[in-house]
């Protein structure tokens, strides 16, 4: 069976094949084929390769996998072939987004730092978001003109919570 | 000694001052808000009372509510651990009149070191030495900005009630002022319920070192070292260490002897902290006086074989402390690494639900948690989750073993800022032992990475485990087909149809 896995942006196709019992042959993106002992428990994996030993914690984080060996802390997800076909098609996952500031987490919004027709550059202050006793400042991603905003001082917002669009300066 | 004493405080420290309770044999008693009825700390507890909703201000901080709380449940005495109400006189002072025992310093001595130009005076009267500042707090910012131009460019800005970085700002110039002193203000308010900030000279290459006082009501007084706390961002402690690396032996003695005189100048009882800033000179001078249990207590704990949290009940139970300045025998080096819920690179907060737990384990390994699988971490609260502390026979092997408790740490479902501690552990300055706090601002080594095959067996374990679901699926759909109809005969009989 094949399957997709998604990690910031970048697919790896990974095929695996049942030997039995907790054998397969796995095969990661352009690497050899190789066989692993897999014990699986929720949350839980424990990988034999050969003489490696890899311990792995997994969590679910929104509909994407955290995942956590020695090293690795990482958060990926995974896709049938079919719905990653779809998604490639779609032009992948990323939808833009780099012309709205939003708040990363929730929180309450102290103040918004401009007004609708501020130009703004790159790395400005926007807004300043209150969330866990401290105050966030969140800076534009663009050059650009402010051209909505969407909260007011003292709104509480959700995480991901569109705070101001601005328009990139190029099509202003 | 009590049979029973509530724990005003959630998160971490709840769950550390419960765990001491039940080596005393005392019975622990949580308070909690609404949001926390399932956290760490209350299951932790004997008993618990719900004392109001999510918002600190509505529940954690409702002095009725604990009091109320203390009433209904027995309790006989009350730790307010750090934060929240532990500085608060007021508070104290009605613990007291209601005839619970407070484990804590007494209300004046709170008030006195709670107001930082009250403290500097009443330390500066016992010969003290304080950072060159203003001795009054600040309300009109044009006042402000002479004021900070009097003492100099670069200043601190600190809230007059404040603690734990917040309400605090540096400011390079005057350019910067303005708007510093707005946030510190509103940041001080929202946090405090108080605006006035005070302004202090900003002592350059500084080292945040801090003595570990611990006194008695019949007029001992001890001092259990120092902790080293000049790993920060934003004036926020993120690893702690003790011994210091930086101090030397006469430094630590007359610190020591200091601190002790600046306790006795407030009549301190119970334990508390004296925090300093070292310029590279090795001349120290008083920055505040924290009159609770400190976050980094562990390091002290692990170095001098002494349980803080205990001493602190048994003071409070009147009892004479059991050993002198001569019996402490500080042993090995001792690292604590604060996980905090949020980005180690953005530095923006992460609460959520917490879907995956590994702690470390093994030799020279303490873990303080205030979360575990199945936790959420509210928004409305701290950031902090957790405290690994590591102990060694000397530095380079508490750093070792911090790095490998590190490594076994799994935190899954927010994001933490585990990353930053093993940049920091693997930190040429932080290793060598040569670092003030400016460390933070300066390039850390890179972020661990993987080792060798791990992404792939984890991309490995994944795509087996999403076939093995989709198997199990696709069974359970073939063997779900239409009810039989003896089994839909049966239904019907059983239903009057």
């Amino acid at each position: 069976m094949r399957y997709v896995i998604e990690e910031s942006g970048k697919s790896v196709p990974v095929e695996v094949h049942p030997l039995g019992g907790d054998r397969y042959r796995v095969k990661v993106g352009d690497g050899p084929a190789q066989v692993v002992d897999a014990l699986l428990d929720d949350g839980y994996a424990h990988i034999l390769q050969g003489a490696a030993s890899f311990s792995i914690e997994s969590g679910a984080r929104g509909d994407a996998v955290h995942v956590r060996g020695r090293g690795l802390n990482a958060e990926f997800l995974v896709l049938d072939a079919r719905t990653a076909r779809r998604r490639a098609q779609k032009g992948g996952a990323a939808g833009g987004g780099a012309n709205i500031v939003r708040s990363p987490m929730p929180g309450r919004v102290v103040d918004v730092l401009v007004a609708e027709g501020d130009t703004v550059t790159a790395g400005q202050g926007i807004a300043i978001v209150e969330a866990m006793k401290m105050e966030n400042e969140l800076r534009a991603e663009i050059d650009g003109v402010v051209s909505q905003i969407h909260v007011r001082a003292d709104d509480r917002v959700d995480g991901n919570a569109e705070l101001v669009t601005l328009t990139p300066t190029a099509e202003a | 000694m009590f049979e029973r004493v509530l724990v005003a405080n959630r998160g971490e420290i709840a769950v550390r001052i419960m765990r001491t309770l039940r080596d005393m044999g005392i019975s622990p008693v949580a308070v909690c808000s609404e949001a926390d009825r399932h956290a760490l700390h209350v299951r932790h507890a004997d008993q618990v009372v719900c004392v109001g909703p999510e918002a600190s201000s509505q529940s954690y901080l409702v002095v009725d509510a604990i009091l109320d709380a203390a009433r209904r449940t027995g309790a006989q005495a009350i730790h307010p651990g750090y934060g929240f109400l532990s500085e608060n006189a007021e508070f104290a002072r009605r613990v007291i009149d209601a005839g619970i025992g407070w484990i804590g310093p007494p209300p004046n001595a709170i008030e006195t070191m709670g107001d930082k130009l009250l403290a500097r005076q009443t330390v500066e009267a016992a010969q003290v030495p304080v950072v060159p500042g203003v001795s009054r707090p600040i309300t009109d910012p044009e006042a402000a900005l002479e004021l900070a131009r009097s003492v100099g460019f670069p200043v601190m800005l600190k809230a007059s009630a404040g603690g734990g970085g917040k309400g605090m700002r540096l400011v390079h110039d005057e350019a910067g002022f303005g708007p510093a002193l707005g946030a510190a203000q509103r940041e001080a308010a929202a946090a405090f319920g108080n605006d006035a900030v005070y302004v202090e000279k900003f002592i350059t290459e500084p080292h945040h070192v801090e003595i570990q006082v611990l006194c008695d009501e019949h007029g001992n007084a001890l001092a259990l070292g120092e902790r080293e706390c000049s790993v920060q961002r934003r004036h926020q402690k993120v690893i702690e260490e003790c011994p210091s690396p930086f101090i030397t032996d006469a430094t630590r003695k007359a610190m020591c002897d200091v601190a002790i005189s600046a306790a006795k100048a407030c009549r301190y009882v119970g334990a508390g902290t004296v925090e300093f800033l070292v310029g590279g000179d090795q001349q120290f001078y008083f920055l505040e006086m924290n009159t609770r249990l400190q976050v980094e207590h562990p390091v002290t704990e692990l170095v001098y074989g002494v349980d803080l949290v205990e001493q602190q009940v048994r003071v409070a139970a009147g009892e004479p402390l059991s050993f002198g300045n001569a019996d402490l025998a500080p042993r090995g080096h001792a690292i604590e690494c604060r996980l905090y819920a949020e980005d180690p690179e953005t530095y923006l907060p992460s609460p959520g639900r917490i879907t995956g737990v590994r702690w470390p384990q093994g030799p020279g390994v303490r873990v303080d948690a205030g979360v575990d699988v199945h936790s959420t971490v509210p928004m409305a609260y701290d950031p902090m989750i957790a405290k690994i502390c590591t102990w060694g026979r000397d530095r380079a092997q508490a750093i070792r073993r911090m790095r490998r408790a590190l490594d076994e740490t799994a935190i899954l479902g927010i994001t933490t800022n585990l990353a930053l501690h093993h940049r920091v552990l693997t930190h040429e300055s932080f290793v060598a032992g040569r670092y003030d706090t400016g460390l933070l601002n300066t390039s850390l080594p890179p972020a661990r990475g993987e080792e060798d095959g791990e992404k792939d067996a984890a991309l490995a374990a994944l795509a087996i485990a999403r076939y093995e679901a989709d198997r199990r699926r696709s069974v359970e759909n073939l063997t779900r087909r239409e009810p039989s109809p003896w089994a839909q005969q049966g239904r019907n009989t059983v239903l009057g149809h």
